[in-house]
């Protein structure tokens, strides 16, 4: 059974559909990569899966219960934990206080938890009371990775978790991907560098137009002439 | 002068604790809510009601108030504001001010137009290192910084305090982290009611109920909001702190009865030069 399996999934904003029939799985213990030219829906399929954006037709099963329809407060209850491409920090809250609302649902001591997550990020431990609004878009980044695990899910949903970070930096947070998914955390993410993107996953999906445009092995999908011609500049 | 500086600490301690949910409210809610001054003056009129007409101990109709006045916030919220809380932010400013309307008016309509005070009588003032102060205004000191402190502990290291500065900062990604919102936003209401009804309380034993003395208040809560940045709980209690202290210290050089100008300027200045409010909070 898949962790997560997504078909013919139509969504999109008021009037207008974004998703025309979307088809995704995430097997347990994968990383998998969308990628995609702008406005292929990448976002807007990361939202409907997270109960953000409504769905119109199709179905969405994670751990073989169907969440289509479900609000992020039930969603997150059940394993999915998402990091929004922008705004995925509170600013004037400590690098320990995001941490901690991450945990908010989460009952019993979230003490151990944060441990984990400054073994996984050193650099936060050193800047636990620091105002998040103060540190550098890559930590700010850990800082809203860490926020989304801090309730064990199964699933991570990380939305261009590189954007807007300096080559140095986008390279650190995949490979704390890495390490996140060595420790049992699925990983469905976004990436707008496709090729460092598919490098690290296991499976990869091309979304263009809002529809499935291809779907293989990151290794397959870095070599496909096709995608290299679209994406890969080359 | 240090006459003017301790009363400039009373009134400091009262506009703080309005500012307080206003700022709050203003970032939570994302609406700049007019009807505050009025449930300071809601507050107030509820303590006289069992103080005086039904003859309940002071402190008694004070927490009777106080918690009464929160669950007209929350019903009010309800009734007006929840509805509109999709259309956006004008709206419900204009609602706020329809229902600060009603509220003084129904202040008015129950208790009349005419100043009224929670104890009739002269209190003669103490003298305290050659500085006069009055018995209740002892009692307002304390129990302002009491409230003041209470209100930034809350804040500080309750996880609902948090998560009210959670939501502040983000609310979406609030939502995305689990936290019931909805239930925060009660939560909200009741905290910042709870504090406007105290600072009316205060208000009230210090000068005189009048229905209009909330509506009068909402220029100084204000100006104390955005010299804190209207983001930051913090900022409002040292704004609230500048305001008092600078409408006091003006009688030095000016008449009395340009205090509440005072404000404006302030207000109108740090706008101009530091539209974010001094303490930096974004706006």
């Amino acid at each position: 059974m898949a962790l997560l399996e997504v078909s013919g999934l139509r969504a999109g904003y008021a009037e207008v559909d974004i998703l025309h029939g979307v088809q995704l799985t995430v097997q347990a213990g994968e990383i998998v990569c969308v990628v995609g030219p702008n406005g292929a829906g990448k976002s807007t399929l990361m939202k409907a899966i997270f109960g953000l954006v409504p769905v119109r037709e199709g179905r969405i099963v994670f751990q073989g219960e169907d969440i289509t329809g479900l609000g992020p407060a039930q969603i997150v209850r059940r394993g999915m934990c998402y990091v929004p491409q922008n705004n995925n920090v509170f600013p004037s809250l400590t690098v320990e206080e995001n941490l901690e609302m991450g945990a908010f649902i989460r009952r019993g001591d979230f003490r151990q938890k944060m441990e984990e997550m400054f073994a996984l990020f050193p650099i936060l431990k050193e800047r636990r009371r620091q105002k998040v609004g103060t540190m550098s878009g890559g930590q700010q980044q850990m800082v809203a990775m860490a926020r989304a695990l801090m309730l064990d899910p199964q699933l991570l949903l990380l939305d261009e978790p590189t954007a807007g970070l300096s080559p140095k930096f986008a390279e650190l947070v995949l490979e704390k991907v890495g390490e996140i998914n060595q420790r049992g955390v699925s990983v469905l993410m976004i990436e707008q560098n496709a090729r460092a993107g598919l490098a690290i996953s296991h499976r990869g999906y091309v979304l263009t137009m809002g529809r499935n445009r291809l779907d293989d092995t990151g290794q397959n999908l870095l070599a496909n002439e096709e995608v290299g011609r679209l994406f890969l500049g080359g | 002068m240090a006459q003017l500086i301790l009363y400039g600490l009373i009134y400091g301690g009262i506009i703080s604790l309005g500012a307080i949910g206003l700022t709050l409210i203003a970032r939570i809610l994302r609406f700049s809510h007019f009807a505050h001054g009025d449930m300071m003056a809601l507050g107030a009129y509820l303590a006289l009601l069992f103080r005086v007409t039904l003859g309940f101990p002071m402190w008694a109709s004070a927490i009777i108030a106080v918690v009464a006045t929160a669950v007209a916030a929350v019903a009010i919220d309800r009734l007006f504001y929840k509805p509109l809380r999709r259309t956006g932010p004008t709206i419900l400013l204009i609602a706020s001010v329809g229902v600060a309307l009603v509220l003084r008016h129904l202040i008015q309509f129950f208790w009349g137009a005419a100043p009224q005070v929670y104890q009739r009588g002269v209190e003669r003032p103490w003298i305290i290192w050659g500085l006069r102060i009055r018995p209740v205004q002892a009692w307002i000191l304390v129990l302002a910084v009491l409230l003041v402190v209470g209100a930034w502990l809350f804040l500080q290291k309750t996880k609902m305090g948090k998560a009210m500065r959670a939501m502040a900062d983000n609310m979406d990604l609030a939502a995305v982290s689990g936290i019931d919102t909805e239930r925060m936003i009660v939560w909200t209401w009741v905290l910042g009611a709870a504090l406007a009804a105290a600072a009316g309380i205060m208000l009230g034993l210090d000068t005189q109920l009048r229905p209009a003395m909330g509506w009068l208040m909402l220029l100084p809560l204000f100006a104390a909001a955005i010299l804190g940045g209207l983001g930051n709980p913090y900022g409002a209690i040292a704004g609230g702190m500048i305001i008092a202290l600078a409408q006091e210290l003006s009688t030095l050089v000016f008449n009395t009865a340009y205090k509440p100008a005072v404000s404006f300027v302030l207000m109108v200045v740090l706008l101009l030069l530091r539209p974010q409010g001094l303490f930096g909070g974004k706006a």
